[in-house]
């Protein structure tokens, strides 16, 4: 057997226990890579710094925690650049295990610490499903459709949620995504309401995002794990972002061999094969 | 002494290489992962279900709102499915959800999705990219008008309207694959830090032993059946 067959033979797991080690290599070796930040996050940046202070931002965790390596870093960054801008925040999501996510990115910025809750932000958690009547409801009357918080908290008593009564008092909703609920906000809200909208998507999503960015329907886009890095930079918060970036960088890298070791390898058997 | 807090992240780091020993095979550790994540995830869906039951219906119920009574009532007729005599019955809740549903989504869509969509498809004709997007959304229009046969000129015209569909897809599945490496990144990421990294070793040293163990039985058997 040729050295061609040979290695068109390996087993799969090879390549994949090589991507876990380039994978690996930068959580032990730190170092850094240069990173260009893209048109759709600067875009969703420069509207975030024309917010005035005291502005309200809600927060949409739409997603579940398989998503949660591409969208996490940005909630965490946006979260974290609120606290700088005294910007406040509203915690929310349509997704049934999106609390979860809520009380991890909580947890990891040290919200309760930094911040004051009911004042500075509040949890309002679950609201209800996407894709039925519960988000033209929130928007059109909050306290109405929602009675309590999280935790149980009256929303009347939590001072922040005095003034916030439609989406008309939101100045921004910063939407998580992996797809589900996406057009519920930008249908519902931000067309009837004209909340501006930004989008931090998964990467498979974000190329469904786009079309609106260029319509000025969002403000702006975060793609996956770089959006998120890219937005980390701006915000100058540091999170997994740009230390997932290095990794990201590497694993493309063996990918990029694998797929044209593969290729050759593939073409030269074919040609071999030809001539025999 | 061992805190809440790591024995959750050996739990966690735990349950995630049960998953992960998939990519060696199919084994009886994944099966236990992912019976214990289905049902992990069927309880918390069904907990979080109720508790927005309560915090939505019942507490506005109880502090004097009855008219919240009715939707609870037609939502339960939908569980009129499970007999067969008054299945019937829960055809109406459907009509009013899926009524209610196109109504809400026709009226917040048609803006959104179509009117603005289609004015930004026009927008920027003297652009490159803004002609590219237009010469795009009317090519892939094209493709799909399957009242003219594609054939000769016109069907070279639509073919190119696919060649636009075919890099939208190629750049979608490409982003597909950058998610997934980043869904890897994050899982091992997860797993490096302490106590996480002596779950891993642990589950190393069990995973060898056993490939190691289940091959010489393999052998043994082998030549048991050599033999006679």
């Amino acid at each position: 057997m040729s050295i061609v067959e040979k290695l068109l033979r390996l087993d799969k797991r090879y390549v994949e226990a090589v991507l876990i080690i380039a994978i690996a290599i930068p959580f032990y070796i730190p170092m850094t890579l240069p990173l260009d930040i893209s048109p759709e996050t600067m875009e969703g940046f420069h509207f975030l710094e024309s917010l005035p202070k005291g502005s309200v931002v809600q927060i949409t965790y739409d997603y579940t925690t398989g998503a949660m390596a591409e969208l996490q870093p940005s909630a965490n960054a946006m979260v974290q650049y609120s606290m700088k801008r005294g910007l406040k925040l509203i915690m929310l999501t349509t997704w049934d295990s999106g609390p979860m996510v809520i009380e991890m990115s909580l947890r990891d910025v040290n919200a309760y610490g930094k911040m004051k809750y009911g004042e500075d932000f509040v949890n309002l958690g679950y609201i209800g499903p996407y894709g039925t009547g519960t988000v033209p409801a929130f928007a059109k009357d909050i306290h109405e459709m929602i009675k309590v918080d999280w935790y149980g908290n009256k929303l009347e008593d939590l001072p922040m949620m005095k003034n916030i009564r439609t989406a008309k008092d939101i100045g921004l909703i910063f939407h998580l995504t992996t797809g589900g609920g996406f057009t519920d906000w930008l249908y519902f809200v931000q067309a009837i309401y004209g909340t501006p909208m930004y989008s931090a998507a998964v990467a498979s999503q974000a190329s469904m995002a786009m079309p609106f960015l260029k319509t000025g329907q969002l403000v702006g886009v975060n793609n996956g794990l770089r959006g998120a890095a890219e937005f980390e930079l701006l915000t100058g918060t540091y999170g997994f972002g740009q230390g997932g970036m290095i990794s990201q960088s590497f694993a493309n890298v063996w990918l990029v061999i694998a797929m044209i070791l593969g290729n050759v390898l593939y073409f030269a058997s074919k040609s071999r094969r030809v001539k025999e | 002494m061992i805190d809440f807090q790591t024995v959750t992240l050996m739990i966690q780091a735990a349950c995630t290489l049960l998953i992960l020993s998939y990519f060696y095979s199919e084994n009886p550790a994944f099966r236990l992962g992912e019976h214990i994540f289905i049902g992990l995830t069927a309880g918390h869906a069904l907990v979080i279900g109720i508790k927005y039951i309560q915090d939505v219906a019942i507490t506005k119920i109880v502090t004097g709102n009855w008219t919240l009574v009715v939707p609870i009532i037609i939502g339960l007729l939908i569980y009129t499915r499970f007999s067969r005599k008054y299945l019937w019955i829960s055809r109406y809740p459907y009509a009013l959800l899926i009524g209610v549903a196109t109504g809400l989504g026709m009226a917040g869509s048609f803006n959104s999705a179509y009117f603005s969509q289609t004015v930004g498809t026009f927008m920027n004709l003297t652009n490159v990219n803004g002609f590219i997007i237009f010469l795009g959304t009317l090519l892939c229009l094209l493709y799909f008008y399957m009242s003219k046969e594609h054939t000769g000129t016109y069907g070279r015209v639509t073919q190119v309207g696919r060649w636009f569909m075919m890099a939208y897809f190629g750049i979608t599945f490409g982003n597909v694959g950058l998610g997934r490496v980043s869904v890897t990144i994050w899982t091992i990421y997860g797993l490096t830090p302490q106590p996480q990294i002596y779950v891993v070793i642990a589950a190393v040293a069990i995973g060898v032993a056993s490939i190691l163990y289940s091959r010489s039985k393999k052998a043994v058997s082998v030549q048991a059946a050599t033999k006679q």
